[in-house]
C-alpha cells in the first residue's frame, strides 16, 4: 500500500518552546493509525499543523506525493483531510442536516425557461435529503431532523463524523474520541471506524488511552515531549506496559494500590438525601438524589457527562438553588449554605472546571492556595491580608504537593494542567476538611501528576475522610472509590461495591439500559 | 380622545422608525457576537454628515452619501479596533460615541460659528408625508399608516427582507452560528470575522437610513447629540427581543410608542413639566429590562453570573 | 511577581503609542480648520503646568476628576461596567447644594460651619450612593446589563436635576439654579486666588484609603478576583452579588463627593450644565480607562486631564481654539489604549502578525503550557 501522508521534519516553536520538534512519519492508505502520547506531549499541535489550524516553523507535509501548505482548516478539507475534534464544534440550536452542511449550503433553484436560476435562499429540502442518503450509505443511526443539542454525545460525534465524510475526505482524524463515551458507545465507535476503513477511508486516532488503541489501531506512533518516539505494529508484542513505557520514558505503574483500611460504615461523614435541582430551563436535573457517605469511605459518582454530574456537584458546593431535599455534613445541615459557609463547616472542594472556577489563572499561585480560605484568622486579620503568612503557607504547600514553578511565585495561567491542578488539591487538602467533593480530579494532568494526586486521594481517605467522587473515567472510579453510584438523567440508577462490578455492567446502567429503579 | 388615540399611533409609527432601522441592523452585528455600543454614534453621524454635506453643496443626493459614508466609515472605525485587533468592544464603543459627540461641535464651531446647530432647512423640505386616498376610509389603520414619509415605509420593507436574510439565507445562518459557537463555524471554513464586517457593514447602512429620516424628514437640521440615546435604546431592545429580528422591532415599537406617548402628553403640560416627560424613555428601558429580566431571575438556579 | 524587561519595555510602548497616536490625530483635526498643531499643544501645556499660578488653577480642575476616576476604576477593577458616575455625581451634587443653599429650613438652624460643610457633603454622597443602588440592585438581582442601566440612569438624572432647577427652582435665582450655597457651607480654597479647594485633601485621602484596601484588605482580594474571573470567585465563596453592591455603593459615595465638594467648593450653586463637557463623571471614566484601574495612577493621569482641562481654556482665549478638540483627542487616546501593540510573547508588532483563529491560538498555548 502506498503512503497517504508523508510528513517530513514537521517542527512547531511557540516563542521558546517547541512543542513538535522534527517530526516525521508516514501514514498508508486504508489503515488505522493510533497516535499516542500523554498530556502535552504535542499531539494536538501536531494535529492541528495537519489540520491547517496552525502552520508549521519548518518542515513539509505531503498528501497523496504532493507537498501541500494548509492555512486554514478550509485548505485542509479541500485537500481531503477532516477532523474530528475532542470538544465537537457543533451548533447546538441548528439540526443535524445545517450541522453537516454547515459552510456549504445547497442554494434553492427555480427555472426560468430554460435557464436554472440560482436563489439566494436556502434550499433545505434537498439538504436533508442528501443528509439522509449519506446517513444510510454509511449505516450510521441518525434522524437528520433532530436539533443537536437534543444528541447524545456518541450521536454527535457520529454527526461530526458524517460532515467530515459528507466533504469527502479521504483522511479522517478522530481526536481524543473515547474521552467522553460510554463502554458501550465505545464498542460502536470501533465499529464505526472499523466500516470507515471497509469503505477505504483512512482514519488517524489520537488518544492516551491504550485500551482502545490496542483494539482497533494497525499500527501505533508515540510521542513523547514534542518527538515521535517511534511507530510499531499493533501486535501481541507491542504490550501496554510497553506502550505506557514509550509514551512516559520510564517503566510506570498502571495500577493503583490500595491500603485496605476499612470503611468505618458506623460513622456517616456526608449525608444527601432527597437531593433534587432544576436547571434554568425548569428541567429537573438532579432529581431525588440520596446516598451517604461513611469516614476512610470514597464514593465514586460513574456516568456519561451531562447527566446531572455538573449540577450535582454545583448543589453540593452551595452554586446552585436547590428544589428540596437535605445535606449534612457530620449530622449539621448545610443545604442552603454558600462555599464559605460550607468551607467553614469542613468541606473540601475540587471543582470540575479547574480554569473557571478552581484557579484564578491571572492571580499569582500564592493568591490560589488561599482562595477559599482567604478569610481565615490565618491569613486575615480584621479584614487586612497577612501577606507574611500567605507567603509562607505557599513556600510550604508547594514543596509538600511537589508543586513546580518556573519562577517565583508565576501566575496560575503559566502552570501545566497537573501543577494548576495541584494547586487545588493542596489548598483543599491541606485545610483539614472532613469531607471532600472532587470532580474530574485528573482530567489533562500528565501521569506522573495523576499518581501523585491518586496517591493523595487515597491518603486522605485513610485519615478518616469522607470522600466523593465525581469522575468521567470509569476507570478511576472504579480503581479508586469503594463504592460507586451511577448517574443517568440527574437520578441514582445503580449502586455497586466497587471490586465486584464490571466495566460492562456500568456501562449498561450508565447508558440508561438498566436501571435499579425499573420495577424489576 | 379619540383623536388622541389616532395621533398617538401616528406618532408611534412616525418615531419609531428611527429605531427600527438601527434596531434591524444592530440584529446581525449583535447576534454575530460583538455588542456595538457604537449604534448611537452612528445615527449621530448620520444626522450630522447628512445635514453637513446638504449645506455645503446645497444638494441633498450629497447628503445622503455623506451619511452613508460617514455611517460606514464609523463602523469600519469599530470594525477594525474590535474585529481585527480583538479589542474590548464596550471600550471601543463608549469611546467612538464619544468621539462623535466631540466632532461634530468641533466642525460647527469652526466652520458654522455655532456650536450646537446647523441649519439645512433651505436645502431640504422635511414635508414629504406621502398620501395614500385609498388608506383613509379604514379607521384606525388608516389615519396610522397614511401621510407618513417614504423611509417609514421603506423600514418595513427593510424588516421584511432582513429577517428573510436572517433566517433564510447562508449569510444569516452563518451570523447565527457566528454569535453561538463561533468555533463550529471556523471549523467548516467560515470566517468568521468576514461575517462580522458584513454585519456591521448592514447596520452601518441601517444607522445611516436611521439618521436620514431624523434630519430630512422630521427635523431638516442638526443640532447637538440629536441622536439622543437612540441607538442605546435600540441596543435594549435588541437585548430585550433576544436578538431576533422580529422580536427586537417590537420592543423598537413599544420603546417608539413611549416616545409618541411623551410628545403627546407634552401637549397637555406646561413647558416646565415637559422637561419631567423627557426623562419617560429612559426609565421605560430600565422598566422593559426589569420587566424581562425578572422572568429570567426567577428561574435562574445559578448563584453566580456566567459571562457571556 | 517578577516581569521581564521585554515584558516592561512592551508595556511601556502600549502606553506610549495611544498617546503619541491619539495626539496625531488631534493634530489633523486642527489642521482641518487651520491651527498649528504645535502652537495649540504648546499653549495647552504651558497653560496647564508651566507656571505655579497654573498649577494650583490645575489641581483645583483635577480634584474631582481624582475623585470620578477612582470611583470609576474601583468598579471596573471588580469588573464592574459602572458608568453611571456621571448620574450619582449630578444627584450627589444637587443634595448638597440643597443642604448647602439652606433648603427645607436648613438656613434658619444657624450651622456653624464645621457641621454644615460636612452635613452637606455627606448629604451628597449619601444620595448618590442611593442613586448608585439601583444599578447594584438591578445587576445582583436581576442580572441587568450595567451599561445600559447606568447610561439610562444618567440621562436620568441629568433629566431630572435639569427638571428641578427649571421647574421647581426657576424663580430662585436669576438663572436655572438653586439657591447660592450659604457662607457657612461653602468649602474654603487653599488660596482665594485658585480653583482648588479642601477638596484636594479629600481627594487624596480617598486615593490613599482605596489604594490600601485594594492592595491590602481582604475585600481588596476579593475585588481582585471578582474582577479578573467571576466564577472562581463565587466558587471561592466570596459572595460576588453583595460584594456588587458594595462596589457601587462605595463608587456612589465617592462620586458623590465629587459632585458635592464641587457645588460647595467651587460653583457655589447647582446648575443643570455644571459637569461641564464631558462630565467630570466621563473624565473620570477616561482617567480610570488610562490607568488600568490602578488608583496612583489614576492619580497622577487626572491631574495631566485636569491640566489639560484649564491649559485648554487658555488655548481657547488666546486663539480661539474650540475646547472639543480635547475631546477629541480623548476619546481617540481610549480608542487607541484598547490595543495592545507589543506582545512580550510575540516579539512582532502585533498590526503585522500573521492571522491565526483564536481556536488554535488557545489550543497550542494550552499545549505549550502543559510541557513547561
Amino acid at each position: 500500500m502506498s503512503a497517504i501522508m508523508r510528513v517530513e521534519k514537521l517542527t512547531k516553536k511557540f516563542g521558546d518552546f517547541t512543542a513538535n520538534d522534527s517530526i516525521d512519519f508516514e501514514v498508508k492508505k486504508g489503515e488505522i493509525r493510533a497516535i499516542i502520547g500523554e498530556n502535552g506531549a504535542g499531539k494536538t499541535t501536531l494535529m492541528n499543523m495537519l489540520y491547517g489550524l496552525l502552520q508549521p516553523t519548518s518542515g513539509q507535509i505531503y498528501f497523496d506525493e504532493k507537498p501541500v501548505k494548509m492555512h486554514s482548516p478550509a485548505d485542509a478539507i479541500a485537500n481531503g483531510i477532516g477532523m474530528v475534534h475532542q470538544h465537537f464544534k457543533l451548533s447546538p440550536s441548528l439540526t443535524v442536516y445545517e450541522n453537516i452542511l454547515l459552510g456549504i449550503e445547497i442554494k434553492k433553484e427555480i427555472k426560468l425557461g430554460k435557464k436554472a436560476v440560482k436563489l439566494p435562499i436556502i434550499d433545505n429540502s434537498t439538504e436533508r435529503k442528501k443528509v439522509d442518503e449519506l446517513i444510510k450509505k454509511y449505516n450510521f443511526n441518525l434522524d437528520p431532523d433532530t436539533k443537536i443539542r437534543d444528541l447524545s454525545v456518541g450521536a454527535r460525534q457520529r454527526v461530526e463524523i458524517l460532515k467530515m465524510l459528507y466533504r469527502d475526505v479521504k483522511m479522517l482524524i478522530l481526536d481524543e474520541p473515547t474521552a467522553v463515551l460510554i463502554p458501550q458507545e465505545i464498542d460502536e465507535l470501533i465499529e464505526t471506524i472499523h466500516g470507515l476503513k471497509r469503505m477505504g477511508q483512512t482514519v488517524i486516532i489520537i488518544t492516551h488511552k491504550l485500551e482502545e488503541v490496542k483494539r482497533c489501531a494497525d499500527t501505533i506512533s508515540v510521542m513523547r515531549r514534542g518527538r515521535m518516539i517511534g511507530t510499531v505494529q499493533n501486535d501481541d508484542e507491542a504490550t501496554s506496559e510497553k506502550l505506557a513505557e514509550m509514551m512516559v520514558g520510564r517503566p510506570v505503574l498502571l495500577s493503583v494500590i490500595k491500603s485496605g483500611k476499612p470503611v468505618n460504615s458506623e460513622k456517616v461523614l456526608y449525608e444527601v438525601s432527597h437531593l433534587s435541582g432544576k436547571n434554568s430551563e425548569g428541567r429537573m436535573v438532579v432529581n431525588d438524589v440520596s446516598f451517604k457517605i461513611h469516614e476512610n469511605e470514597i464514593l465514586g459518582v460513574a456516568g456519561i457527562e451531562g447527566n446531572g454530574q455538573t449540577e450535582l456537584m454545583y448543589l453540593l458546593t452551595g452554586l446552585m438553588k436547590p428544589a428540596g431535599g437535605s445535606v449534612k455534613i457530620n449530622g449539621q445541615e448545610v443545604l442552603q449554605m454558600y462555599p464559605d459557609q460550607l468551607r467553614k463547616n469542613g468541606l473540601g472542594i475540587v471543582p470540575e472546571d479547574r480554569y473557571l472556577q478552581g484557579l484564578c489563572l491571572s492571580m499569582p499561585v500564592s493568591s490560589n492556595l488561599i482562595a477559599g480560605y482567604h478569610g481565615q484568622e490565618k491569613f486575615c486579620h480584621h479584614g487586612i491580608m497577612d501577606k507574611k503568612s500567605i507567603r509562607k503557607n505557599m513556600d510550604k504547600l508547594v514543596d509538600e504537593y511537589d508543586i513546580r514553578l518556573s519562577k517565583d511565585d508565576p501566575e496560575v495561567s503559566q502552570l501545566s494542567g497537573g501543577n494548576g491542578q495541584k494547586v487545588i488539591i493542596a489548598r483543599e487538602f491541606s485545610s483539614d476538611p472532613s469531607v471532600l467533593l472532587m470532580s474530574q480530579p485528573t482530567r489533562g494532568v500528565d501521569v506522573g501528576a495523576t499518581a501523585f494526586i491518586y496517591k493523595n486521594i487515597l491518603r486522605m481517605r485513610d485519615e478518616n475522610k469522607a470522600i466523593l467522587l465525581i469522575s468521567s473515567e470509569l476507570s478511576e472510579v472504579k480503581s479508586l472509590a469503594d463504592r460507586i453510584i451511577v448517574f443517568h438523567n440527574g437520578e441514582i440508577v445503580g449502586e455497586f461495591i466497587a471490586d465486584e462490578v464490571s466495566f460492562y455492567e456500568l456501562g449498561l446502567y450508565m447508558s440508561g439500559a438498566k436501571s435499579m429503579r425499573d420495577p424489576a | 380622545m379619540f383623536d388622541f388615540i389616532e395621533n398617538l399611533l401616528y406618532y408611534t409609527v412616525k418615531l419609531s422608525t428611527p429605531l427600527l432601522f438601527c434596531t434591524i441592523g444592530g440584529v446581525f452585528v449583535q447576534r454575530a457576537g460583538t455588542m456595538n455600543f457604537a449604534l448611537e454614534a452612528a445615527i449621530n453621524t448620520s444626522c450630522f454628515f447628512s445635514v453637513l454635506f446638504t449645506v455645503i453643496t446645497g444638494n441633498t443626493f450629497w447628503g445622503i452619501v455623506g451619511a452613508f459614508l460617514s455611517c460606514i466609515i464609523i463602523n469600519a472605525i469599530f470594525g477594525t479596533f474590535v474585529v481585527r485587533f480583538k479589542a474590548n468592544a464596550v471600550l471601543i464603543g463608549l469611546a467612538i460615541n464619544m468621539l462623535m459627540t466631540a466632532v461634530p461641535p468641533y466642525l460647527l464651531q469652526a466652520f458654522f460659528d455655532s456650536r450646537g446647530l446647523l441649519m439645512a432647512t433651505d436645502f431640504i423640505d422635511v414635508n414629504k408625508a406621502i398620501n395614500i386616498p385609498f388608506l383613509d376610509k379604514i379607521p384606525i389603520l388608516g389615519p396610522m399608516l397614511n401621510n407618513q414619509t417614504p423611509l417609514t415605509y421603506l423600514v418595513y420593507l427593510v424588516i421584511i427582507i432582513l429577517t428573510i436574510v436572517y433566517y433564510k439565507t447562508k449569510f444569516g445562518v452563518y451570523v447565527q452560528v457566528t454569535g453561538e459557537n463561533q468555533q463550529s463555524a471556523e471549523a467548516v471554513g467560515i470566517n468568521t470575522d468576514k461575517i462580522k464586517w458584513i454585519a456591521l457593514m448592514i447596520s452601518a447602512c441601517c444607522c445611516a437610513l436611521s439618521g436620514l429620516n431624523l434630519t430630512f424628514e422630521q427635523t431638516g437640521s442638526y443640532s447637538l447629540n440629536m441622536s439622543a440615546a437612540r441607538g442605546l435604546i435600540c441596543l435594549a431592545a435588541i437585548n430585550c427581543g433576544s436578538r431576533r429580528p422580529v422580536k427586537s422591532c417590537l420592543y423598537a415599537l413599544i420603546f417608539g410608542f413611549v416616545r409618541a406617548l411623551q410628545l403627546m402628553l407634552s401637549s397637555f403640560v406646561s413647558p416646565n413639566i415637559t422637561l419631567i416627560l423627557e426623562i419617560i424613555p429612559y426609565l421605560t428601558i430600565i422598566i422593559v429590562f426589569i420587566i424581562t429580566e425578572t422572568s429570567v431571575a426567577r428561574k435562574t438556579t445559578m448563584r453566580f453570573f456566567r459571562e457571556e | 511577581m517578577l516581569t521581564t524587561t521585554k515584558e516592561r519595555i512592551c508595556n511601556i510602548l502600549n502606553k506610549l503609542i495611544p498617546l503619541f497616536l491619539a495626539f496625531l490625530v488631534g493634530a489633523i483635526f486642527a489642521l482641518i480648520i487651520g491651527f498649528n498643531p504645535f502652537d495649540v499643544y504648546a499653549r495647552i501645556i504651558k497653560g496647564g503646568f508651566f507656571s505655579t499660578n497654573n498649577l494650583m488653577m490645575t489641581l483645583g480642575f483635577a480634584c474631582p476628576i481624582i475623585m470620578t476616576g477612582i470611583a470609576t476604576a474601583f468598579s471596573f477593577k471588580a469588573g464592574v461596567w459602572n458608568i453611571g458616575i456621571e448620574g450619582q455625581l449630578y444627584i450627589g451634587a444637587y443634595a448638597a447644594a440643597l443642604v448647602g443653599g439652606g433648603y427645607y429650613g436648613i438656613s434658619s438652624l444657624g450651622l456653624p460651619s464645621y457641621i454644615h460643610i460636612p452635613l452637606a457633603i455627606l448629604t451628597g454622597a449619601l444620595f448618590a450612593a442611593l442613586y448608585a443602588l439601583i444599578p447594584a440592585l438591578l445587576k445582583a438581582l436581576l442580572n441587568v446589563n450595567v451599561v445600559v442601566s447606568t447610561m439610562m440612569l444618567n440621562y436620568i438624572a441629568t433629566g431630572l436635576t435639569n427638571f428641578m432647577c427649571k421647574a421647581i427652582h426657576q424663580g430662585d435665582q436669576s438663572y436655572d439654579s438653586t439657591y447660592a450655597v450659604m457662607d457657612t457651607a461653602i468649602l474654603p480654597k487653599l488660596d482665594s486666588r485658585f480653583r482648588v479647594t479642601y477638596a484636594i485633601f479629600i481627594a487624596i485621602a480617598i486615593v490613599v484609603v482605596i489604594t490600601f484596601i485594594l492592595k491590602r484588605t481582604k475585600f481588596g482580594y476579593e475585588v481582585n478576583a471578582i474582577g479578573r474571573q467571576l466564577e472562581f470567585a463565587e466558587a471561592t465563596g466570596m459572595r460576588v452579588k453583595k460584594k456588587i453592591i458594595i462596589l457601587f455603593l462605595v463608587s456612589g459615595v465617592i462620586a458623590g463627593i465629587a459632585g458635592a465638594t464641587e457645588v460647595l467648593g467651587v460653583n457655589k450653586n447647582f446648575t443643570p450644565g455644571m459637569s461641564g463637557d464631558p462630565g467630570l463623571g466621563w473624565e473620570g471614566y477616561f482617567v480610570a480607562v488610562l490607568a488600568n484601574n490602578n488608583p496612583i495612577a489614576v492619580f497622577i493621569i487626572a491631574i495631566i486631564f485636569g491640566g489639560f482641562r484649564y491649559g485648554s481654556i487658555s488655548a481657547q482665549s488666546q486663539i480661539g481654539m474650540p475646547l472639543d478638540l480635547l475631546n477629541i483627542i480623548k476619546a481617540t487616546m481610549i480608542l487607541f489604549y484598547a490595543i495592545r501593540y507589543f506582545k512580550p510573547e510575540s516579539r512582532i508588532f502585533n498590526i503585522f502578525g500573521t492571522k491565526k483563529t483564536a481556536a488554535a491560538l488557545s489550543d497550542s498555548k494550552e499545549e505549550a503550557e502543559q510541557n513547561v
